[in-house]
């Protein structure tokens, strides 16, 4: 019984971030949408108004909540306070799972807020890992692990990305949030094949998909979450459902934010690219 | 720069906590890092580079994020502070505050969280007073927006206590609550520049200010009396009703402190009705 079964991870269909320009929006005209993703931190809050209005998005839609700061891989104690209130936080939510990136964020000494990569030895592995179960454990809830967009490769790596995150996901028991885009500015920043990556994937681990738009920097690409999907990560994310089957899906736009129409036909295009690649798949 | 800087010679070959800890220093460098000379040998031992950037560009890239990132955090805080310093003043003294206090927790809520105190105390902006108060005035709205929630006073509370109660009453006030005093009125000037516009630095008049959570969590302010100020700071401190309102009536000629009882009858009766007072605690 693959992963997804086993925890009972459901197909949400395509959703969309929730983002402080579409708040009176979908708030109060309550727009068609699948489901929606927040950032974890923003509402891991003592009160006020975010906790207001994530209430009142949960009345009316799926909420799953994703996280950018519990830096898995830092060297360092994992911060109890704040997994305290994560946990807060789902127990408000309910979602059937929650997600955050393979990444570290800083040290002891201070906290970058960046989704710093790691290097892909097999000390990291069995960091990384031991810390998702405890995460799990304490969580309880399934738990989604993230590739994150890279811009620098380090001479410790022993191992391919895709080899690393396939194996951390094994031994920890966790699901995979298979972003695409960042696979894709990945592969161009560092040289390889983003299909050899997608096919790596333990297909029955993926509980959500990420697409987004990215940015070229000329030299690099960088994961700006500013743009319209690309060509190329449309390609990668048929490629990924083709072997997953259908799997929850988020389009994330996160930087010039555009109308709720643009963002809503966006989603569409996600539907219309899953279904297509489930046909190919039956086929 | 407070974190500690590792040599080439203390980098070992696979410890991922002497890699976070280096990254983590290059990536808070005040200037590029082709300007470190010292850089180029633990950046080569740390990255591979590729045949577009070289290792102390991949860093680099990071390092710009971290810049980018937090000093738009910080500015996205304090519009007041940029609209009084300009972009190109507001930048040098973020760039100086982030130095001075790294970014320390996992939320980016709390980056801007010294600046208050930092402008205090730091030539040349601690020689304006209207800047520290625009600081001020701008902290309290953060601090108000996310505070925890308390439910309203129960009208009962009151009018069941007998007038004896009232003598060794406690009053709870609303968490969110904020009170500054002021030399200049920024909380004007601050509501004028959030409105989009461009308003011309004040004229010094003393005010006292209370920032608080109205209905659904919208953040309002409201000018209030000094006597009523100081009042509120007792109660906040937790001082009994009555006791406080001896020790304002203290600090007031006669005239005046014969008023006092009679005026707070009149300030109960507002702060309930803004929700201010949350619980009366009596005995």
């Amino acid at each position: 019984m693959g992963y997804r079964e086993r925890h009972h991870i459901p197909d949400l269909g395509v959703g969309v971030g929730f983002r402080l320009p579409h708040y009176a929006k979908v708030l109060e005209e309550q727009p068609a949408m699948d489901w929606f993703e927040v950032i974890s931190e923003n509402f891991m809050v003592a009160g006020g108004k975010a906790l207001l209005n994530l209430d009142r998005l949960r009345a009316r839609y799926r909420v799953v909540p994703h996280g950018v700061s519990l830096s898995i891989g830092a060297r360092m104690p994992l911060d109890r306070p704040y997994l305290a209130r994560l946990k807060a936080l789902l127990r408000r939510i309910e979602p059937p799972w929650c997600s955050d990136h393979l990444c570290w964020t800083g040290t002891e000494r201070a906290n970058l807020h960046d989704l710093l990569p790691l290097p892909h030895t097999r000390e990291a592995i069995a960091h990384v890992a031991a810390r998702i179960k405890e995460v799990q454990d304490f969580l309880e809830l399934p738990f989604a692990l993230e590739n994150v967009s890279s811009y620098v490769s380090y001479t410790q790596s022993e191992m391919p990305e895709w080899e690393f995150l396939a194996e951390i996901v094994e031994r920890a028991d966790c699901g995979v949030l298979f972003d695409c885009n960042n696979t894709f500015v990945s592969s161009r920043n560092h040289d390889f094949s983003a299909e050899m990556y997608v096919d790596a994937m333990p297909a029955d681990r993926i509980v959500q998909i990420h697409l987004a738009g990215h940015t070229d920097k000329g030299a690099y690409l960088l994961d700006t979450h500013s743009d319209h999907v690309r060509e190329e990560v449309w390609d990668l994310y048929r490629r990924t459902i083709a072997r997953s089957g259908k799997v929850s899906t988020l389009v994330e736009w996160d930087e010039d934010i555009p109308a709720w129409d643009v963002l809503a036909a966006e989603a569409q295009m996600a539907r219309d690219a899953r279904e297509e690649a489930c046909r190919v798949r039956a086929a | 720069m407070l974190v500690k800087r590792l040599a080439v010679s203390e980098l070992p070959e696979a410890d991922l906590r002497a890699l976070q800890a280096t990254v983590c220093d290059v990536a808070q460098r005040a200037q590029p890092l082709g300007d470190y000379p010292d850089l180029v040998g633990v950046s080569g031992q740390l990255a591979t580079g590729n045949s577009r950037l070289s290792p102390v560009e991949q860093l680099n890239i990071y390092r710009e994020q971290f810049w980018l990132r937090h000093i738009g955090c910080v500015r996205e805080d304090y519009p007041t502070l940029v609209h009084l310093l300009g972009d190109e003043g507001f930048e040098a003294l973020a760039r100086l505050y982030l130095a001075a206090h790294p970014p320390e927790t996992y939320t980016l809520r709390d980056v801007g969280a010294k600046l208050v105190d930092f402008v205090h105390r730091t030539e040349p902006w601690c020689d304006d007073r209207l800047l520290c108060d625009a600081a001020r005035i701008e902290w309290a709205f953060v601090e108000a927006f996310d505070a925890p929630d308390a439910p309203p006073l129960d009208p009962q509370t009151i009018t069941a206590a007998t007038k004896e109660a009232w003598v060794t009453a406690r009053l709870a006030l609303q968490p969110a609550m904020q009170r500054v005093s002021l030399s200049y009125p920024v909380q004007e000037l601050r509501a004028q520049v959030r409105n989009g516009e461009n308003p011309p630095r004040p004229e010094p008049a003393p005010v006292c200010v209370v920032v608080y959570r109205g209905a659904e969590g919208t953040l309002q302010y409201i000018d209030v009396e000094p006597d009523a100020l100081a009042l509120l700071n007792e109660l906040a401190a937790g001082t009994r009703l009555s006791t406080a309102c001896e020790k304002i009536a203290a600090a007031q000629p006669p005239d005046v402190a014969e008023t006092i009882e009679g005026r707070v009858g009149g300030w109960f009766q507002q702060w309930a009705a803004f929700g201010w007072i949350s619980r009366v605690d009596f005995g």
